[in-house]
Formats: structure tokens, sequence, C-alpha cells
């Protein structure tokens, strides 16, 4: 059950999470003492359908190295229809993230319910693991990205 | 293909016996199409049926000026034709208020599809960095004109979200991150919606190659979804079937 | 008004080699005409930028903000090559705005900082009508250099002052002093005035008929009517050389923040918005007004000149085939010029 020990985050992941599952997943594997990776920052939305595709750009303008979204597992919405609305949305937004650019090795996806406190812990490990052998991601606001500036 | 004078008896009639109170089509003025608007049935003469400037000729139905003016009749080739369905599917339009007249103009759109699925074809090839680098370059022309969206009959919001500021949602600078925020967001918006008229390319004048990024949205819309029904659009909707296989 | 011109002969191809000159000796250069010859891109971006930082600040180790402010005036010098003569041009119109009191300091840098060589148009482009808005005599005296084409080989270069002699310095003993070659600069303008628009002469009313006419229409229809066709997009603005309209927003990051002065344009329907929601001018036609009676009124009434060179460019670009020319026909105001 002990995850790798506790680093100083080298990468950061931006986690959009819904309350009523995924929150409450990873507020049980802190009550349940879980190790896991310091790298990811959560976010708590009250249901994954809320989650604005730009919220994941924005993620990334703010120096996101990977984005994590997790909810409730389909037919398990606390509003009933939330994450369905929302998964329907995220096939597009994949796509045209990395078609755009944004590599979609750094964009993730899962249903993780509020029981499930050893699956947002394995979940986050894995991220951190796959995306710090990636390294930092390179995106649009990156200083080395921005507009030529024509300073007078 | 109707007979001009069929087309252009309709559209005087329709004028004449004031069912409508414009007809939008398109005309020449010194070598170029563009849309040209009839008031009355000698306007008529100023409408060329077989032309086409590229813009879509839906976009004027959302406009207040026009929209004064309904009902109007509207010269529509099939992306027009669509893109009115659209309006009346997400209740922009009622669809007394449009009448359809034919266009004669020929419709170039297969062979610019082929092109197009040809470059995104080269575009997913690359590396994500290297696809990167491709749109910073077109993006760093982009100068937030918003030809694109003023085009685009599917953008009829009254405030768009990147126009607003509390919060912020899309830099409103034409710097890489507010122009990538902002070209990301439209694409998005067009979701199960984009007709592919192409006017937005045609509108934008840094030439930045748009319809890659619509086209694309397109097709991971038609490969991924069953097609959406006449009542609601397909980001409003969802199927127990829908795919599941990139969730973790 | 007249500067002092000198006049010289350069070989086109010793350009490039000029241009690494200076970059070795540490000036800034542009060449607006890199995508090919005809294909100038206008300079306006080089002095008015779509985007610019005016304040910025980071957070030093997530604690105080600390402002940094930008690079100027110490700044780099700058030749500009290849600009059309009606943007530079349009440069001394905008200049009446922006280095009056209080003084745009960012524009007036890079003004100072910058020498300015245009080429002189062989030929009128769809929709020119420079010719028609830039009085003749201050034509080639736009910049601190124009360039006109004296052979496939060479360039005939008029100087106006000193400003570029001294940016060129060494440089500048590749121009051979020519004074014959002053007649070929006249007689440039003389056959550009008289060349052709590839879309069919445009006669351009006289600019005072014009004012009145708009100004004494501020009530009427003719600009709803006019402006059925426009969408609202910025595109007329952001091409013009002279519209200067801008906004200024604040971004930020988590780890620091700009306030920038970023293009706007009178034709977008929140231009004009209120706080309270109100918004004066909330339909198309009123905002194609409001860009008439800047351009041909306000501007003439505040600093002396209409603020429209003649470029064309609004309408090349104009998604939606806009012509303001073809609108100052419809109104039939008199053309005739005295």
């Amino acid at each position: 059950m002990q995850a790798e020990a506790v680093t100083k985050p080298k990468i950061k992941i931006f986690a959009f999470v819904c309350n009523w599952c995924t929150y409450a997943g990873a507020d049980l594997a802190g009550t349940s003492r879980i190790n896991y990776a310091a790298d990811v920052r959560i976010i708590r939305h009250t249901c994954t359908g809320r989650i604005d595709p730009l919220f994941l750009v924005k993620a990334f303008e703010n120096g996101a190295d990977a984005v994590i979204v997790s909810g409730c597992h389909p037919n398990d919405c606390h509003y009933n229809e939330g994450n369905y609305l929302a998964r329907r949305r995220w096939t597009v937004v994949r796509k045209l993230l990395d078609f755009m650019g944004i590599d979609n090795r750094r964009v993730y996806f899962s249903w993780v319910s509020a029981a499930e406190g050893a699956k947002w812990a394995d979940l986050v490990n894995r991220v951190s693991k796959s995306v710090s052998e990636l390294g930092p991601a390179r995106h649009f606001g990156s200083p080395a990205t921005q507009a030529q500036e024509v300073r007078p | 293909m109707k007979p001009v004078e069929e087309l252009k008896a309709t559209a005087a009639q329709l004028l004449e016996g004031k069912q409508v109170g414009l007809v939008i089509g398109f005309g020449r003025y010194r070598g170029r199409a563009r849309p040209v608007f009839a008031r009355n049935a000698a306007d008529v003469a100023n409408i060329d049926f077989g032309v086409d400037g590229g813009q879509n000729l839906a976009s004027y139905l959302t406009r207040n000026a026009i929209r004064k003016m309904f009902p109007v009749a509207v010269v529509a080739g099939d992306a027009t034709r669509r893109s009115v369905d659209v309006l009346i599917r997400e209740h922009q339009v009622k669809p007394e208020n449009v009448v359809l007249i034919d266009s004669n103009a020929v419709d170039a759109r297969a062979e610019r599809d082929a092109r197009l699925d040809a470059e995104i074809e080269r575009l997913w090839q690359l590396s994500p960095d290297e696809r990167m680098k491709f749109w910073e370059g077109h993006f760093d022309r982009c100068t937030r004109c918003y030809a694109c969206r003023q085009s685009c009959p599917n953008c009829y919001c009254t405030t768009c979200k990147a126009d607003k500021n509390r919060p912020a949602w899309v830099e409103t600078s034409a710097h890489g991150r507010g122009n990538f925020s902002w070209h990301f967001m439209r694409a998005f918006h067009q979701a199960g919606r984009c007709v592919e008229c192409g006017a937005c390319e045609t509108a934008c004048a840094a030439d930045i190659p748009l319809m890659l990024l619509n086209r694309m949205v397109a097709r991971v819309v038609a490969e991924s979804f069953p097609a959406t029904d006449a009542e609601k659009s397909l980001l409003s909707g969802w199927s127990k079937d829908d795919d599941n296989s990139f969730f973790l | 008004m007249t500067t002092t011109a000198s006049f010289y002969r350069v070989p086109k191809a010793s350009m490039a080699g000029l241009f690494a000159d200076l970059g070795k000796a540490g000036v800034a250069v542009t060449d607006l005409t890199a995508d090919g010859p005809g294909k100038h891109k206008p300079c306006k971006p080089l002095f008015f930028p779509k985007t610019e930082v005016i304040l910025e600040y980071e957070f030093a180790d997530h604690g105080e903000p600390v402002q940094k402010s930008p690079d100027f005036p110490e700044s780099t010098p700058r030749l500009i090559f290849g600009a059309d003569v009606c943007d530079a041009h349009a440069l001394k119109v905008m200049d009446r705005l922006f280095l009056q009191d209080p003084v745009d300091p960012f524009y007036q840098a890079r003004r100072a900082n910058t020498v300015l060589a245009a080429i002189l148009c062989a030929a009128k482009d769809t929709g020119c009508f420079c010719d028609q808005m830039i009085p003749r005599d201050e034509y080639l005296d736009s910049a601190d250099m124009i360039f006109a084409e004296l052979d496939a080989a060479t360039w005939a270069v008029r100087v106006n002052g000193t400003k570029a002699i001294e940016l060129l310095g060494a440089a500048f003993s590749g121009f051979s002093p020519d004074p014959s070659v002053a007649s070929a600069f006249e007689q440039g303008v003389d056959r550009l005035a008289a060349s052709h628009n590839p879309d069919g002469d445009y006669q351009v009313p006289d600019l005072d008929e014009l004012k009145a006419f708009i100004e004494n229409s501020f009530d009427s229809t003719v600009f709803d009517q006019s402006a059925l066709a426009c969408v609202g997009c910025g595109t007329c603005s952001y091409a013009c050389p002279t519209c200067h309209c801008f906004d200024i927003v604040d971004e930020k990051t988590c780890f620091s923040g700009e306030r920038r002065r970023n293009w706007d344009c009178c034709a977008f329907s929140l231009f004009t918005l209120h706080a309270s929601g109100h918004n004066p001018r909330d339909a198309q036609g009123q905002r194609w007004r409001q860009r008439m009676l800047h351009k041909f009124s306000v501007y003439k009434d505040r600093f002396g000149v209409v603020s429209c060179v003649g470029c064309g460019r609004c309408i090349r670009l104009c998604p939606t085939g806009m012509n303001m020319l073809e609108m100052f026909e419809e109104w039939k105001i008199s053309t005739d010029r005295t």
C-alpha cells in the first residue's frame, strides 16, 4: 500500500475533480494515511460537468505540466448526467488539445469514486512518474513562446 | 440548378408581396463577389445567383439590423442551408422568418476537404511539440480582429466568452497564450455545430488555416458520435455508448 | 513642409550586406519586404503594436510584487526598411495624436529610435487612393529615406534630413551621391498618381464636402443602410495605418503580471458598452457612422488632417466587401476638388 516516499515536487499536476466522488476519494486517501506523490494540486468542482475545457488550457498557461480530470463513475453522478455530458466533451477536447500541440500524455481522465482512495493515490503516482519522465511542459504560456515583443 | 430568371422572379415576388423585408444574396462589385442586400424588386438585379463570395450568409440572420427586417430570404448554398438548420435547432431563428432561395454557385468544398484531410494527416504524424510550433507560427500573425468569429453563423453570443472579463476566460491580448486559448475555445465551441463553410478562413486577413482546426474537430465528432438529431446539439446530449476508453 | 533632401543611388544587391553590417553595429533591422517584392508588410505594428506591455511586475519568491519597467527610452536603434509611403505618411498623421501633450512615451520612443525607409510604389493596388489623400509635396517627405526603383538592379534613394545618415554611419558609404535621381522621384510620384486601380479607378470626393455630408447625416438612415454587410470585426481598423484605438488590460499568471495595451476597434459591438449596461452605439450603423465621423470629421477638427491616407487596406481586406469609396459614390458627394 505504501506509495513512493514523499519527495519535493518536480512537476506540477493540476487535478480538476468533482466534490462528491473524486474529492472524497482523495480525502479518503489522506485519512487512510496513504503516501503518494506530492506533485498534485487539487481543484474542487461540484461536478465534472462543470469543468470547462478552458480550465485545462489555463492550467497549462499557469505552469501545469500535466492535468487530471476526475469524477464520479458513469451512472453515479451526483447530478445524474453531469459526468455523461463531460465525457462527451472530453472526447473532443483531448483530440483538439493534442492537435494544437498539448501532448496527450500530459492530460489524464479518470473515474474515481469516494471509496477509491487507493485508486486516487495510484493514479497520481502513475501520472507523476510518467510526466516526470516527459519533463516540464513547454506551452504557449512559457516565456520562450511569447509572441515577439516590440520593445522600443 | 434553377434557371436564373426563375430565381430572380422568386426573389422579386417575395419582396413585392412583402413576404420578406430583405433578400440577402451575393453580388459582384468591381469584380469581387460579396454579400448584397435587396430591399426591393429593383435591387434584385444586383444579385448574382451563380457566385459565392466565401461568406456564410446565414451569419446575417443573427444580426440585429437584419432581424428588424424579418422575415428575410437568403440565397443559400448547401453550407448556408445547414447553418440555417443549426440556428433553428438552437432556437436563434424561427423557421417562419427565413425563406431559402436556391443558389447556382459551384460548391468546391470536396476538393478543399481532400486537401485539408491530407494536411491534418500530415500534422498528426508530427510530435506534439512540432504541432505546437506549427500553430505558434500561425497564431503569431493573429491580431484578434475576430473576423473568424463575426463571419460565423454559429458565433451569435451577444457577449462572447472572449469578451468577458469577470473572470477573463480568454486573454484578449494577441500574444501566444491569448491566441492559443482563443482559437482553442472557438474550435471547441464549434463541435457538432460547424458546417465547414470555410467563411472563417476566408475572412481571416492573417491567412491562418482555421479550417484545419474546424475540420479536425468535425471529423472527430463524425467518427465518435451518432449523427446529431434535429432537436438537440451534440454537446447538449450524451449516450451510454459514448467512448469511455480513455478514462482510467 | 520639407526637410533638406539629399539624393543617392545604391545597388539593390548591397542591401543585404548593409543590413548585416548594421546588425553587427547593434542596430535592429526589420525588412518589411522579406516576404517578396511588392508584398510590403504594414509598419504600424512596429510603432503601435497589436499588444504591448506598458507595466509589468513579478512575484519575487512568491512574496511581494516587484515592478519592472519596460526598457525604454534606452533602447535599441532600429532601421525599418520597405514600408509603403502611405504607411510612412500615416505615421505622421498619428504623430499629431500620440506626440501631443500628454505624449505617449512608448510611441514616442519608437519614433525617436527608428529610421524609417519607405519604398515608393510603382502603381496602385486594388482600392488604393493615396494620390487623392496625401498632399503631393508631402509624399517624398513622409519617411527618413525613400527608395524608388531606378532600374532592376539599382535603388534611387532620397534621404530626408540627417537621421538616416547618422544611424547608418559607416554603412552609408555604400550610397553614391547622385543629385540627378531627384527627378526620378518626382516622376515616380506622378506615375503612381496616374496609375490605374486594377479594380477600376476611384474618384474620392472633396474632403470638406465629405466631412459636411457625414456630419449632416448624423440622424439619417444612410449609415444603417450602408453598413448592412458589416459584421463588426476589427479587420479594417487593425489593418488601417492611422487607426489607433486601444484597450488596456491586466493579465497575470501565478508568477508575474502585466498591464497591456491592445488594439481595439470601434466596430466591435461592445466597444462603447458602459459599466451600467447602456451602450450608446449598439447598432452597427451607428458604429459605422462613428468610423466615418472620426476619420473624416473629428480627427480633422482636432488635428488638422483626416485620418486616412488612401492605402486601400480596409477595402482589400474587409471580409464582407465593405467599401467606403463605393459609399461615397452612392452618396453623390461632389468630387470637385478645388
